[in-house]
């Protein structure tokens, strides 16, 4: 168990806390990303190596104890997607917003029943 | 077949559609035919598989690349949700023109739900299983509305849980036995320690089991079903649940769960069954009565794949994803989006009599009314339950089959009891779908009365599922 | 007290995790596949058979490919989602404070901000960077000429099509791998050397794309989420 692994439980952790406690959409969508940091560090977590050097071949030579290059490609499309999501929970939220006048998930205002 | 072209095709309609000229009929065609190629390509490849087979994308050989795994049990799967796909494109006919829009997220999500499938790569059913999520958020609320947007928050959020859960699987897999390649992965499976083997493979199960609509990870499911519109909820219990559950008794095989395991999962499915169907009986409105029965459905099929009747679980699951497809959308075309409670649609069958037919066939199928297909799938469930001794819960299966059975009759009831004052009214179907929607229930009624075309193919996926050997020696041997 | 229970709750998955985390076997980095592919070595052949200097952009690019794929999917799907949200919504938001300077500033500024993301991009598979990182530096530029004033505004037809374009070519240039290789997404043009401009056959191609795409696709998010259009 390195700190980097340690932090990314930690924020993991702090992402659930604030899932929980929170009932304001934005303040939610803050925490799933902090959540989603939180996993993308124990990603990059699992190449690390000690004294590791960054996985680029500088040619002639062969490069000597990179870290693992293959959770750097998996937290870059990790990230992306996380991206995605945001940017589409954000629009939800805003149409949420114009439609019931209100940020709050328990508020039942505006519902058309 | 070559899978390749099951996902490639559909990613590059989608991205044509935004290159093309803005026409709606010419994207309503684009994706029409789409879906009229991947229906029969799969079709024509289901039936043309000798062994299991493994393609390397970019010439890589397993486990080094992703592959794409086309076997008996794949190429069934594929071929339901190609069915049900069609189904939906053409009974949308009548009130959706596709813009490019919604289009383009159709595309996007059958080229990843065909990935879901088709995908021997742990990570790359991630990504897949996030097109297909992304996707659907923004076609679930085709007709918006404020409880559809905060049902649809909420599935939202629950999705990006659930996919955190399965990222720290990969991750802590990936560690522990440096592959992601599920076929070889099964080989290594053994380096996980008995107890954190245990969670590693409850954490990859999360985001498939919320697919999959098992409780208690299905507790979004209600607000979506009751919310959005019924033509559109038609592709999660036709496609992505299927997918989900694909992907689940495809890690089963591989990957070696404890006793334990598979018996509180099962406890799961069985919860999942009464609780769905007793609901379901409580509810008035009919939208929410289907999704509730289609939670049900799915804790069936997980509950038959559990306790030794998985060649009835699959051709159960055929008929369940025909008959909840041909429902969903009756209903759409029934209600044309409006009130959906089981008063108001007292004499609808006489606004649309061909609806009200496809409807009642549909119902009847999974209500497993002698005659129609869903009957000889619950039949041969209950025979292998019982062959394999699981007494109680063959028992309560019973009973959730004759609570089914008293809600579905309830609800055909209705449609066809006589109203004079709604006679009339107005008509919102396409011809050309009412025709799509009638060859689907008589084919519902066809395979009830003759089983074996369809069991045939069920029982070949079965064989697929069960032969582990074959499929990692596919993946890992043959380049 | 609900927040006590959220706390309560937090703190036992921190503590569930950690000793899950410490009781899975960590195996070491030359067992696992990842060393065939920092030797560039997965077919046995001896000669490296991917030229790529970074070794990260030849795991996303040439051995995962589909997985790009994917996240360019999403991507895609995730802006037309939100163009799809945002489309009925009429009202737009403006920034009042955009004054002289900022439009200056942005004028000047945005074009070397453009080159540097084509250059990060085309250098994707020598430097640490990519179709991603320099697609995104582009979009920058978009939000900065949309505070500044809307200089950008009426783009948004010319990135959608750009998005479907240079998304199509992509499909299009996997497709034609599997024509000539037999694999969908096969390296069908010539390797070069590493460390070399040229080299490593269609990853840099594709980064180009990727480049373009997900700038377009970008710039269309924050031209979207800040106001629908009515097309």
């Amino acid at each position: 168990m390195n700190l980097y692994t340690f932090t990314s439980l930690l924020l993991i952790a702090i992402g659930v806390y604030g899932l929980l406690s929170q009932r304001h959409l934005f303040k939610m969508l803050v925490s799933l990303s902090v959540l989603e940091l939180g996993v993308n560090i124990l990603l990059v977590s699992i190449g690390y190596s000690k004294d590791g050097v960054a996985p680029i071949l500088t040619p002639p030579e062969q490069i000597i104890n990179p870290v693992d290059p293959l959770p750097q490609a998996l937290v870059l499309t990790a990230i992306v997607i996380g991206v995605g999501t945001t940017a589409l929970m954000s629009a939800i939220i805003v149409k949420i917003y114009k439609r019931t006048g209100t940020l709050d998930l328990s508020s039942n205002r505006g519902e058309d029943e | 077949m070559n899978p390749t072209f099951m996902i490639a095709i559909p990613l590059l309609t989608a991205f044509l559609l935004f290159v093309l000229p803005k026409r709606r009929w010419l994207n309503t065609l684009f994706i029409t035919l789409v879906a009229l190629f991947t229906s029969v390509y799969s079709i024509a490849g289901l039936f043309n598989i000798e062994k299991s087979m493994s393609f390397g994308m970019g010439g890589w050989p397993t486990p080094f690349g992703i592959n794409l795994v086309v076997d008996n049990l794949s190429a069934f799967f594929v071929m339901v949700t190609q069915l049900s796909f069609l189904l939906t494109i053409f009974a949308l006919f009548g009130w959706y023109r596709a813009e490019r829009y919604s289009g383009a997220l159709m595309m996007t999500f059958l080229a990843a739900v065909n990935g879901m499938i088709l995908t021997g790569d742990l990570f790359n059913l991630f990504v897949f299983m996030e097109i297909a999520s992304v996707s659907l958020f923004a076609l679930l609320n085709l007709r918006e509305s404020s409880g559809s947007l905060k049902a649809t928050f909420n599935y939202m959020v629950l999705n990006a849980l659930a996919s955190s859960v399965y990222l720290i699987g990969i991750a802590l897999v990936y560690r522990a036995t440096g592959t992601l390649n599920m076929a070889d992965l099964s080989q290594k499976w053994g380096v996980i320690s008995e107890a954190s083997a245990t969670t590693v493979f409850l954490m990859l199960l999360t985001p498939l089991l919320l697919k999959a609509e098992i409780f208690p990870l299905n507790l979004w499911a209600p607000r979506i079903y009751g919310r959005s519109s019924a033509g559109i909820t038609t592709l999660l219990a036709g496609m992505v649940a299927p997918a989900g559950f694909y992907a689940m008794i495809r890690l089963f095989s591989l990957l070696s769960s404890s006793g334990t395991t598979q018996n509180s999962l099962l406890i799961l499915a069985v919860l999942t069954m009464v609780i769905g169907e007793v609901v379901a009986l409580t509810r008035k409105s009919l939208r929410e009565m289907l999704g509730f029965s289609s939670v049900a459905g799915m804790g069936v099929l997980l509950m038959a794949a559990l306790s030794n009747a998985m060649e009835g679980a699959l051709f159960h699951l055929f008929n369940l994803a025909l008959a909840k497809v041909v429902m969903f959308l009756s209903v759409e075309l029934l209600t044309a989006g409006g009130r959906d409670d089981l008063e108001s649609l007292k004499g609808t069958y006489k606004r649309n009599p061909a609806m009200a037919f496809v409807f009642a066939s549909g119902a009847f199928s999974v209500a497993g009314l002698p005659l129609f297909a869903g009957f000889r799938s619950k039949l041969i469930i209950l025979s292998d339950m019982m062959k394999a001794e699981h007494y109680i819960i063959t028992a309560v299966f019973i009973f959730a089959s004759i609570v089914e059975f008293f809600y579905y009759t309830r609800a055909v009831q209705h449609i066809f009891s006589s109203n004079e004052e709604i006679a009339g009214g107005r008509q919102c179907s396409h011809p050309l779908s009412t025709l799509v929607l009638l060859a689907a229930a008589i084919f519902i009624i066809f395979t009830g009365i003759y089983p074996e075309s369809v069991m045939a193919l069920a029982e070949k996926a079965q064989m697929a599922l069960t032969d582990v050997g074959a499929y990692v020696a596919s993946v890992l041997g043959g380049m | 007290m609900k927040k006590l229970l959220a706390l309560i709750i937090s703190l036992a998955l921190f503590i569930f995790l950690f000793q899950l985390v410490m009781e899975t076997p960590s195996k070491l980095l030359s067992e696992r596949v990842s060393s065939r592919y920092v030797q560039k070595n997965v077919l046995s052949s001896g000669e490296a058979e991917e030229t790529s200097a970074n070794l990260v952009t030849s795991v996303v690019l040439s051995y995962r490919g589909l997985d790009t794929l994917g996240e360019v999917t999403v991507l895609f799907a995730a802006a037309t989602g939100v163009a799809f949200f945002m489309k009925n919504v009429k009202e737009r938001l403006n920034f009042l404070f955009s004054s002289f300077i900022v439009q200056t500033g942005a004028r000047v500024v945005s074009p070397l901000l453009v080159t540097l993301g084509i250059y990060i991009f085309i250098h994707g598979h020598l430097t640490p960077g990519g179709g991603f990182q320099g697609g995104t530096t582009i979009a920058i530029t978009t939000l900065l000429l949309y505070v500044a004033g809307g200089l950008v505004e009426r783009k948004r037809t010319v990135f959608r099509t750009l998005e479907g374009l240079s998304g199509s070519v992509y499909v299009l240039i996997g497709l034609m791998g599997l024509a000539v290789g037999g694999a969908f997404l096969y390296n069908f043009l010539p390797l070069g050397k590493i460390g070399e401009l040229f080299s490593s056959g269609i990853v840099p191609v594709i980064y180009v794309l990727i480049g373009i795409k997900v700038g377009s696709e970008l710039s269309n998010l924050v031209l979207h989420t800040t106001g629908g259009d009515n097309s």
